[in-house]
């Protein structure tokens, strides 16, 4: 019994430092001056909504959740980190023209609106990235006006 | 413990699980010309205002006159061929003394519309953009901007041609008016095709190959880049973003900012014209426009495409060609140089002095 246990702990130890090398590695960071919310001047509750909801996949500042650090959710994280980053990334607006920003925004309004963002597998565990209807509301209202 | 463990392996599939459902999280594939414009925009054909034709005028002389290069055998239209769709169909243009460019030269035609000029985005616009190309050592090779107005003083009917151009200005001939003659001139350089007939409303404009392909390449994300007017042109993204790209020789536009998080970014190249402008990407090392979509889709959008899949792209893709302006584009008489024995251009080349060299 204590070797099982030895043994599944040792196997756990390994997983995560497996998958904390791979999900975890990242791109070098950008300026905070190259950031949407910096270069459009984004309201406070813009701010807010991004960090909040989007932030962990679209920027390059995520708080990962402890579920990163395990195999094979690491992978699945990883695989839609990369994705979500090379669709929109928050930071690093300063590689986007006006028209390609504001084209990025509505992109985003929309799969706000048709509760395609976030990802409906990570809900259940990220309470803190629900979006109410008011916020998608105020978030494509700017975007337009961009 | 061991429960503690069997709980988190079966989150961890139960997180895994979705990444192999067909739930749909993909950008909108609806294909109404309504909804598209909020990602794209019709192309117009250009309207030259009155007071600037005289610049623009200018600024075809100066295109296609390869006497302002220093051998006196390259012009802007040597490499960017506008009977050719704006480029030579060559990975590398050869430029002065038989010289190789270091990167694929890129279309003119619609680069008015993008972000910056170059594949590295090093010129912010086209007027800083054609003061590069005639100084460049490898391209048209004159040693300096002095040398380039000493070039065209010595032709006299570019002097009054300035003069034209630039009314206001006591001082018609300049290096800046140089390069804001040509820029004047390559705005007009754009073709509407199809496409934006079809964004206009007519959905005829497209026919089913095509829509599908449109659809895929809504789908597959291709449209994350490649939108807005010049479906590219509009933004910078790092080569090989899902894949590391095969060939990281040439770092792009870490070499303008100097930046780590530049390595390997480039501009995202317009996609009007594409079946026209190959080979493709900065190093032109890929001949075939599906080989160049299988590509983009595997290393930009992590996509493996199948064959009839990239053919359905590519059908999309030609809809994007446009007409070329033949009128717009017709090589101009040139001023003489005649009269002016002492800056003979023929001369200095037979030389092989050329600007000074």
């Amino acid at each position: 019994m204590i070797l099982s246990i030895a043994t599944i702990t040792a196997l756990v130890i390994l997983l995560v430092f497996h998958s904390s090398s791979s999900a975890i590695a990242g791109q070098p960071c950008s300026p905070p001056s190259a950031s949407m919310e910096v270069m459009l001047k984004a309201d406070p509750q813009i701010k807010n909504t991004i960090h909040r909801v989007c932030f962990n996949c679209h920027s390059d500042q995520p708080k990962y959740p402890w579920y990163a650090s395990i195999w094979p959710s690491s992978l699945l994280i990883q695989h839609d980190r990369q994705k979500a980053l090379a669709r929109l990334n928050f930071s690093q607006w300063d590689r986007l023209s006006p028209e390609m920003s504001r084209i990025r925004l509505l992109d985003a309004c929309t799969m706000m609106t048709e509760g395609k963002m976030p990802l409906w597998y990570y809900r259940p565990f990220h309470f803190e990235a629900r979006l109410s209807s008011q916020e998608i509301q105020h978030f494509c209202a700017w975007a337009h006006l961009q | 413990m061991i429960r503690i463990f069997a709980a988190l392996f079966g989150l961890s599939i139960l997180l895994a699980l979705p990444g192999c459902s067909s739930f749909d999280s993909d950008p909108s594939t609806d294909l109404s010309p309504e909804v598209l414009r909020s990602r794209f925009s019709a192309l117009k054909a250009p309207a030259i205002p009155a007071a600037l034709q005289a610049r623009v005028d200018l600024g075809r002389k100066l295109f296609y006159d390869k006497r302002l290069s220093a051998g006196e055998n390259t012009s802007c239209n040597s490499c960017h061929l506008l009977n050719a769709y704006g480029v030579d169909g060559h990975s590398f243009s050869t430029g002065h003394d038989g010289k190789l460019g270091g990167r694929n030269a890129p279309t003119v035609y619609n680069a008015a519309l993008n972000l910056a000029q170059f594949w590295d985005g090093r010129a912010r616009d086209l007027v800083a953009q054609a003061k590069g190309p005639i100084l460049n050592p490898v391209e048209m090779g004159v040693p300096n901007a002095d040398m380039v107005v000493v070039r065209i003083k010595s032709i006299p009917g570019y002097v009054s041609a300035f003069r034209q151009a630039f009314p206001d200005s006591a001082d018609p001939v300049t290096f800046d008016h140089f390069a804001e003659a040509v820029a004047a001139f390559e705005q007009g350089l754009l073709t509407p095709s199809r496409w934006d007939r079809y964004l206009e409303g007519d959905t005829n404009a497209l026919n089913d190959e095509e829509k599908k392909g449109l659809k895929l390449f809504l789908k597959v994300g291709c449209a994350t880049c490649h939108a807005g007017k010049g479906l590219g042109g509009n933004s910078f993204q790092k080569l090989g973003y899902l894949t590391a790209w095969p060939d990281q020789h040439d770092l792009g536009r870490y070499q303008v900012t100097l930046m780590d998080r530049d390595r390997l970014v480039f501009k995202v190249p317009t996609l009007r014209n594409i079946e026209k402008t190959g080979p493709y990407f900065h190093d032109g090392q890929i001949a075939s426009l599906n080989e160049a979509v299988r590509l983009m889709a595997k290393y930009q959008c992590g996509e493996n495409l199948r064959p009839e899949q990239v053919g359905q792209i590519v059908s999309f893709l030609k809809s994007l060609t446009g007409v070329l302006p033949d009128k717009y584009i017709a090589p101009p008489a040139f001023p003489s140089t005649q009269g002016n024995a002492n800056t003979s251009l023929s001369n200095q080349a037979t030389t092989g002095k050329g600007f000074g060299l």
